[in-house]
């Protein structure tokens, strides 16, 4: 890990340890550098439970400007509420959410200002054209110099090839052009940061590529930053630049994907590798509880 | 105010992409022209004994329209605008937009309460115009636009009650169940109850009676303005500090 060094450091010891210890705390993970001022995401020890007591147990995470970052986890492992609570639709029991440096509880106009995103299932009108759900979003980006005219429409509904369909109405489109427009919606207003949960679900094989290419075409061109959550490894490996594997609602591992690559052939056998990690802590905290049980009898 | 206007445009665009709306602005005027053409008829069989000319036909109706068709329609709308929304998650399309939740709430409601005065305004316009084409006697117009001007502010305040009940539900037929059942009691107990008719703002759907009839004291106007205020501050409150915290 690459912690850029203050001056601080090399004054009072025990004060810059400490500061260099809680610097430490903030990142749950190792072998990714930060800077403060590129960060777009930060993620602070956030709990949202629902009352079957899933969801996000303890989730910390700093996103750096220009990364493309796959959230990969098992159904149920608290991707999408993580994702929810980062975007506003759901509110976190515990901890923080900045966004570009905004809260996104007391600045969240400010802190969605530069955010598109897609989570879950598209947010569609189904009785308006693709072009009347576009033109709708564009109004709320009023300002001179982001107002989204009908080029700007016409532009992202070519990106993913929904051009020819953009007078049909949504409630005709198949799930995989519905998939498409969401992602439309969430690239419409050329936002700094997009978060898109499982965004090639129910695209063809020909939709897939073509998405995974418009996501390294806006990460390297314009230096968008990408939250991609998903469960199929395969495919996060071949867009993300670095991997975050959530289980049972907790962070396991933050790593770049040439780390992943160096200690395991693919990010499946990495990603099985850290759940069976975490299993086996389970199990292991299982055993002591056990052995406890056993000492006390 | 630049989004608020954005979110009312929107969901006003929403609101007005629906045909069933104009449908019921059809049969609006079709009551209209049916009430109108039972007036001349009733004037030819009785020869002239039983003359209505001089009845407005926007003043007759607007029991009709502003204490059943309108609300109705308002709370349908109130319904597709805030449980509907939640129900299909359609919502998130507003909710991840860099707009603050009490300007959806806003931006919302303004749609409802101008789809109603779309309405109200249609019905004045055609039982006045029929008036004037069919009959040929224009009476009390004045008195009729002005008279459905000031009912908008009951109005105002049912919409208000309407979207806080829809805030309780994410269920859009149960929340239109509500709303309907919830101001049927309300009328009844202002009918049944004559205790309570002064104080249940159902009562006061068609002001205007307060307003143009005879003179009321001043001080009785002024308590029942602070009454309907009570009314719209509370179902507002209630009803913003739910959807406020609503998750989807």
């Amino acid at each position: 890990m690459r912690i850029s060094a203050k001056p601080s450091l090399r004054g009072a010891a025990a004060s810059s340890l400490e500061s260099l210890r809680r610097l430490r705390r903030r990142l749950p993970w190792k072998g990714v550098k930060t800077d403060m001022s590129e960060m777009v995401l930060t993620v602070n020890k956030l709990k949202k439970l629902y009352k079957n007591n899933r969801g996000v147990k303890k989730l910390s995470l700093e996103i750096e400007k220009g990364d493309v970052i796959g959230l990969l986890g098992p159904n149920g492992s608290g991707k999408t509420t993580a994702l929810k609570t980062i975007v506003g639709l759901c509110h976190a029991d515990e901890g923080e959410i900045e966004i570009f440096g905004h809260n996104i509880d007391t600045e969240f106009e400010k802190a969605m200002e530069n955010v598109g995103a897609l989570i879950e299932t598209p947010a569609i009108y189904d009785r308006m054209t693709a072009y009347q759900n576009l033109k709708m979003a564009a109004r709320f980006y009023y300002h001179i110099d982001k107002s989204i005219d009908e080029d700007r429409i016409n532009e992202v509904l070519s990106l993913v090839n929904l051009d020819r369909y953009s007078r049909d109405k949504a409630g005709k489109f198949s799930l995989g052009m519905r998939q498409r427009l969401g992602i439309a919606l969430a690239l419409l207003s050329n936002p700094k940061l997009v978060i898109l949960d499982e965004p090639t679900n129910g695209l063809d094989i020909e939709g897939v590529v073509h998405i995974r290419n418009v996501i390294k075409h806006m990460s390297e061109r314009h230096g968008t930053t990408f939250l991609v959550s998903g469960h199929v490894a395969s495919e996060l490996e071949k867009i993300c630049n670095k991997v975050a594997v959530i289980y049972e609602g907790e962070l396991k591992a933050f790593e770049t994907m040439e780390n992943v690559l160096d200690k395991q052939p693919s990010l499946e056998e990495f990603f099985l590798s850290v759940v069976n990690d975490a299993k086996g802590d389970i199990f292991r905290f299982a055993d002591r509880g056990n052995n406890n049980e056993q000492n006390i009898g | 105010m630049n989004k608020i206007l954005a979110d009312y445009k929107n969901e006003c665009a929403k609101l007005f992409n629906r045909k069933k709306y104009y449908v019921f602005m059809a049969i609006e005027v079709l009551i209209c022209g049916i009430v109108i053409l039972t007036k001349l008829l009733t004037n030819s069989l009785s020869k002239g004994a039983v003359s209505l000319d001089n009845i407005s036909s926007a003043l007759t109706l607007m029991t009709l329209f502003i204490e059943i068709i309108i609300p109705f329609i308002v709370m349908m709308a109130t319904c597709e605008m805030f449980s509907e929304e939640f129900q299909s998650k359609t919502i998130r399309a507003v909710f991840m937009r860099p707009i603050a939740r009490y300007k959806i709430y806003l931006g919302k409601y303004f749609a409802v309460l101008t789809l109603a005065v779309v309405n109200m305004l249609v019905v004045m316009l055609a039982a006045n115009l029929m008036d004037l084409l069919i009959v040929g006697n224009l009476n009390n117009l004045g008195y009729s636009i002005l008279a459905y001007i000031i009912d908008i502010i009951p109005m105002m305040v049912l919409i208000m009650m309407a979207v806080m009940i829809n805030q309780l539900v994410n269920n859009s037929t149960m929340s239109m169940f509500l709303c309907i059942i919830i101001y049927i009691c309300l009328k009844l107990a202002g009918v049944y109850f004559t205790g309570l008719s002064g104080l249940v703002f159902t009562g006061y759907m068609q002001w205007h009676k307060l307003w143009l009839g005879a003179g009321m004291p001043v001080g009785t106007m002024i308590s029942r303005i602070a009454l309907l205020l009570g009314y719209g501050i509370t179902f507002t409150s209630v009803g913003y500090y739910i959807f406020r915290f609503k998750e989807c």
